[in-house]
């Protein structure tokens, strides 16, 4: 049981380096099982399938698109028109400038004339 | 703004979207594709149907992208998820017995390789598959997610709710179970 573990524990990290294309790596000896169990694995790595160009470009293309009409969907619903055709967030943001704006020039207006009447 | 996912300077669906999805979402689409693909493939052996699968599959994942949260998992854990379930989905909404289906015959019309080395090459991809179908669903799937995503045994464990050890046993089962097969056809 121990033996049979230990093979497996060797098989896998060889079949790992098979995988990542470190042949040199490769620890031995092996037995016969290990062997052609390695040898069958460099076997399948090879006939690994590519997903075709055309495919991979039309799907692209796809994703590229639902991304394209996800954006413009998000876009409108984030500017939603609240009154006077001003999006929601530019009159929040506008209000607030506005509201700085007034308490800046109180506060000037306050010292002028607390300038002036102390003169 | 700018362009991402480039299509040829030729297609007519370029389009403008933001860096931050679209472009880390192209990346990973670059990546993963072959990874994901060949996973579909050797889950229900022939191509169109892996093709089917495999758009599914990213079609999901760019809706699902937003709430993708890398602290929780790896992206490959969370793509292979959702192929995962895919598949399960597949064959549930089919009503048949998940498995690899019996291999079609090969287009070999277009390749860079001569015809007869072609020839042997999709006789031994279909005599793969076949063998493939005649292991059970556990180490179908640990076949398939090692030998297509090159996944670390903690990944798939991650991925199929078995501990470590089991995945390596299974594996190591499944691929003499291959070889013997491949072996006696």
């Amino acid at each position: 049981m121990t033996d049979n573990t230990e093979k497996d524990r060797e098989l896998l990290e060889n079949l790992d380096r098979v995988l990542e294309g470190a042949e040199d790596e490769i620890t031995g000896p092996l037995d016969e099982d290990s062997r052609t169990a390695l040898d069958f694995a460099r076997k399948m790595a090879s006939l690994r399938e590519k997903p075709s160009e055309e495919f991979a470009e039309n799907l692209k293309a796809q994703l590229t698109h639902r991304l394209s009409e996800q954006e413009k969907k998000e876009g409108p619903a984030d500017q939603e028109l609240l009154f006077w055709g001003i999006p929601r967030r530019r009159l929040w943001q506008g209000t607030i400038a506005a509201s700085i704006t007034v308490i800046i020039i109180a506060i000037i207006l306050i010292i002028t004339l607390l300038t002036n009447s102390a003169d | 703004m700018r362009f991402i996912m480039d299509i040829d300077a030729d297609n007519t669906i370029n389009t403008a979207v933001s860096d931050s999805t679209a472009e880390t979402f192209g990346r990973l689409y670059e990546q993963y594709l072959p990874k994901i693909f060949r996973y579909v493939r050797y889950r229900v052996g022939d191509n169109d149907t892996a093709e089917d699968v495999t758009s599914d599959i990213f079609n999901k994942a760019l809706t699902g992208y937003v709430k993708y949260d890398p602290d929780k998992a790896a992206f490959s854990t969370w793509i292979f998820s959702i192929a995962r379930n895919t598949i399960i989905d597949y064959y549930r909404r089919r009503g048949v017995e998940q498995g690899v289906r019996k291999e079609p015959e090969q287009d070999i019309t277009a390749s860079s390789i001569s015809i007869d080395e072609e020839i042997t090459r999709s006789e031994e991809i279909r005599k793969l598959h076949e063998c493939i179908s005649h292991l059970n669903m556990n180490e179908q799937e640990l076949i398939s997610l090692k030998f297509s995503g090159e996944m670390t045994y903690r990944e798939i464990s991650r991925i199929t709710g078995l501990s470590e050890s089991n995945v390596g046993t299974i594996l190591c089962r499944a691929i003499r179970k291959l070889r013997d097969c491949f072996s006696g056809w």
